[in-house]
This record gives structure tokens, sequence and C-alpha cells, in this order.
């Protein structure tokens, strides 16, 4: 199979929440403790934000505009970009692309530095306080591997999740997006086609993307890039330029053995260290 | 008070030395865990430290002791943070002299220089190098050890800079503790740092319109 991609269709979503349970399921997640990821948000959303063992929620969204108040329901996860930031980030080359395009995570590489969480222009990844190791879907690439649908699109009783090669993903998005254009959501549209590079987890919307809490031109940072092109080369240049003068400057003084000379060239004028 | 080849020239008092210690230290500590936390192929480096969660522990400790030396440093002698903050602001054209010929001095070509001060100009550079470095450092790293409570948009210029400023510094730190420690006549310097002062010889030598300033000051005149 070549690149794979997840299709969220938002307009389908009834938010059963079957998919955030599969996914704790299959990932054998416990539940989240701590206040900050339990708290009481005035919604029937079940978790504020994702977390280190929530790979996946439901987010619930509440929009007015000209037509009244309409309710979304919108799968929040990795979005596994082609440009991904946290690839770009990540010094332990503990997230990785797969050729399927998935962003594999390596838990044994990572150490917590959590610049992939910070980086994320979907903030996405979150890091354990416990085991200091940052989490997020992972698109069930083992399922994937085996030829099974990730354990959320497998628990989808709505349709709302769809997985499959990305063209045919794309070929259902474009198509339901046709449809539902004709049924008077004028703004509907696909999401994660050329973002970034083009997501492997694809939205089908039925608003504009701020709608849903969706950034409409997701970048990586533009410090994220600097860092890598220019700021790394930089610092190892001006490490190794000294290093190597002053290793320079240590041979060639030790073999002239210069102290003496020092006295006898300068007559007593004084000279710093 | 008698002119003695003998004298010593106070240079160091303990708080400067108790911190150029801690300093030296926790560099050390700060340097070694920060590559084995960002390169990839020094991964083997933590375990020396028991692991990667604990080199970051301990980063972060060193880098507390990094930080608070010098603030406790500046606390418990304010006259001696004064003199270096005085000596660091005033140039005069000595100083330039200094570091105009300063490449001489580090790879040991003959060289005059103009008499030297407290501080000679390399030493001024180096100051301003040295501090504004740790602060710097002291500063993105605060910043990306409590990402959670600040916004988005610092904590990602700050990584960047401090996995600049790491190297950079430490190319400043290589060629000052080469002219301490492994520089012809760099022993004194220990001596110094150490024990708080400095020979006639070398004082002298190093830093002659200091040297002058503090006999007179303690009034011993060549007879």
């Amino acid at each position: 199979m070549g690149e794979v991609a997840k299709l969220i269709d938002v307009t389908k979503c009834t938010a059963c929440r079957g998919c955030q349970v599969a996914c704790k399921q299959w990932h054998d997640l416990p539940t989240e403790t701590t206040p900050d990821k339990t708290k009481f948000a005035g919604s029937y959303q079940s978790h504020p934000d994702l977390g280190p063992n929530t790979y996946t929620i439901i987010e619930f969204i509440e929009n007015t505009n000209e037509n009244g108040t309409q309710w979304h329901f919108k799968k929040t996860g990795c979005m596994h970009c082609t440009d991904a930031a946290c690839i770009l980030v990540c010094e332990k080359k503990a997230l990785s692309k797969l050729e399927n395009g998935i962003v594999y995570r390596d838990m044994a590489k990572c150490v917590g530095c959590g610049y992939c969480a910070q980086n994320c222009p979907f903030l996405v990844p979150k890091v354990n306080p416990k085991t200091e190791k940052a989490t997020k879907c992972t698109l069930c690439e083992n399922r994937v591997e085996a030829g099974l649908k990730p354990a959320c699109v497998s628990t989808c009783i709505t349709g709302a999740l769809d997985f499959g090669p990305r063209e045919k993903m794309l070929e259902i998005a474009k198509n339901r997006v046709a449809t539902l254009q004709q049924q008077g959501m004028t703004k509907a549209q696909v999401y994660g086609e050329k973002e970034l590079g083009g997501t492997h987890v694809i939205y089908v919307l039925g608003d504009a993307p701020e709608v849903y809490g969706l950034p409409a031109d997701p970048q990586v940072p533009l410090s994220a890039t600097l860092w890598q092109k220019y700021g790394k080369p930089l610092g190892a240049a001006a490490f190794c330029a000294s290093l190597g003068t002053t290793l320079f400057a240590f041979f060639l003084n030790r073999k002239k053995d210069l102290a003496p000379k020092l006295h006898h060239h300068e007559g007593g004028k004084s000279h710093g260290v | 008070m008698a002119y003695s080849d003998n004298d010593r020239f106070p240079r160091f008092g303990k708080a400067a030395r108790v911190v150029h210690l801690t300093h030296l230290v926790s560099f050390f500590v700060l340097f070694l865990t920060g590559m084995s936390l960002y390169f990839n192929f020094l991964s083997p480096l933590n375990l020396i430290f028991g692991g990667a969660n604990a080199a970051k522990l301990i980063h972060r400790i060193a880098a507390l002791v990094f930080f608070f030396g010098p603030v406790l440093a500046i606390i418990l002698n304010p006259k001696g943070f004064a003199l270096v903050l005085y000596q660091i602001t005033h140039w005069r054209k000595e100083d330039f002299h200094f570091i105009a010929r300063f490449f001489h001095k580090f790879f040991g070509q003959p060289h005059d220089v103009a008499p030297q001060g407290y501080l000679n100009g390399g030493q001024k550079l180096n100051t301003y190098l040295l501090g504004f470095g740790c602060l710097g450092l002291a500063f993105t790293g605060f910043v990306i050890w409590f990402p959670e409570y600040l916004p988005n948009w610092l904590v990602l210029w700050c990584y960047p800079l401090h996995s600049l400023l790491a190297p950079c510094l430490t190319a400043v730190v290589l060629g000052h503790a080469y002219l301490g420690s492994f520089h012809p006549g760099s022993g004194a310097s220990w001596e110094a740092i150490w024990g708080g002062s400095l020979s006639r010889a070398f004082a002298e030598h190093h830093h002659a319109q200091w040297a002058q300033e503090v006999d007179i000051k303690l009034g011993r005149v060549k007879r």
C-alpha cells in the first residue's frame, strides 16, 4: 500500500465517542486523572484537550452565526503531516515518517524534551510528566501494517471515519463536499489535501476551518525552520572553530615554550591574561 | 610599607572565587547533560547520569546552581560586583590596544601591549560575552522548562536561541579556559582564582597599571 489516510467527515459525526473508547482500549491507555485533564468545561466534551493518555477526543464546538447556533463535533488528533514540524525538531529521531505517510513515534528514543509538542501547528503531542515521553495518535501503525484499519475507524458506526489509500480518501472527501454544497452547506470543504504538504488525516468540514478551531493556513514555525537550517550549523561552526583555534594555539605554544621569550621580547611592557 | 618582590596583589574575593568554582563545575555538568540530551549520537552519555530523565533533572539542578551562584555572590559582595561593573563600562584606549593584539597573545607571537588595568580589554570583552551568554541561556532555559505557563511564540523562539547560545558560549569558554589554564604562564591565574592573589611579577607584567594603583593604595614604596 502507498500513502494512506484517515478521513474524518465531521458532518456525519454524532459524537458517540466510540472512537475515543476504541483508541483507549487498543493502546491500553489509562484514564486521565489530573484535574486539568478532567475538569468540567461547560459542555458535554469529555476532556478539555488531548492528553498524554488520550490520543483523540471529540471536540464539542458551538458556533453562532446568521443562521443561528450550530453544534459541531470534531474528532481531534495527530494530522500525520507530510511537512511535519515535530519530525523536523525532534533531535533524538524519535519521530519519523513511514513510507505510508504515518508519523511514527519511537518511545524508546524519546527524552520528553517537548519540542514536538510546542512546534506542532495543531499542538497535538503531549508530554507525559510521569514517563517523560511525548505521546500522540499513532494512526495504529501496527494495525495498518497487519492490514487492519485504525481502532477508531473500525468502531465508527456512522461512517464519519474511513481509512484507506490517500488518493481514494481524497476522492471520497471531494465527492462528499460536492454533495454537501448541493445541500446548501456552501462553505463545506476538504481540509488536509495541501496543508503542510498534505496531511494523512483528511477532514470533510461543513464550514471554514477556523470554526472548528483549525488554522486556515497551518505552517511549520519559522523559528523551527531557521533553527534547523541555520541555527544548528552556526552553533556547530562556532564550537568547532573555537576548539580548533584553541587546540592549534595550545600545540603551537607548547612547541615554542614561549614563556621565557616573552620577557625577552617585551622588556617589561605589560600584556594581560 | 616597604616594597618587596614577594608582595601579593589581592585579586579575587572569597565570593568571586566560590562562584567561579561552582560555575566551572556546573558548566561542565550542564555541557555534558545538555549535549547528551540534545545530540542523538551522544545519547549513550545519558547512561552516566542514569538515563535521559535523570540527565534532565541534573541539567536543571546544575542550571539553578549556575544561575543563582552569581546572584548570591552579588548579594554577598556588592562592592566586588560594582568594581567589575565599573571596569567593564569604562573602556580606555589601552583596552582596544590589547584587543587588537589579542591573537598575537593567543598564538604566542611576540607583541607589545600598553599597561593594562584591573581587567584588560580581553577580560572586559569576555565578561560581556559570558555575562550576556549566561543570562540568555538562563532566560531561554527557564522558558523551555515551563512552556505550559508561557506564550507559545516565546517558547518557540527560545528553543533555537537556547541551542544556539549553548555552543557559542562554550566556544567562548574554551578560549577562556585555555588562556586561564593552558597558556604559558597561566598557572598564576589559577593562583588568583584559587588563593585570591597574584604575585608581583605576574601583576606587574600583565596588569601594570592596576599593580601600580595597588602599590599606591597599600603604601608600598620602592626605596
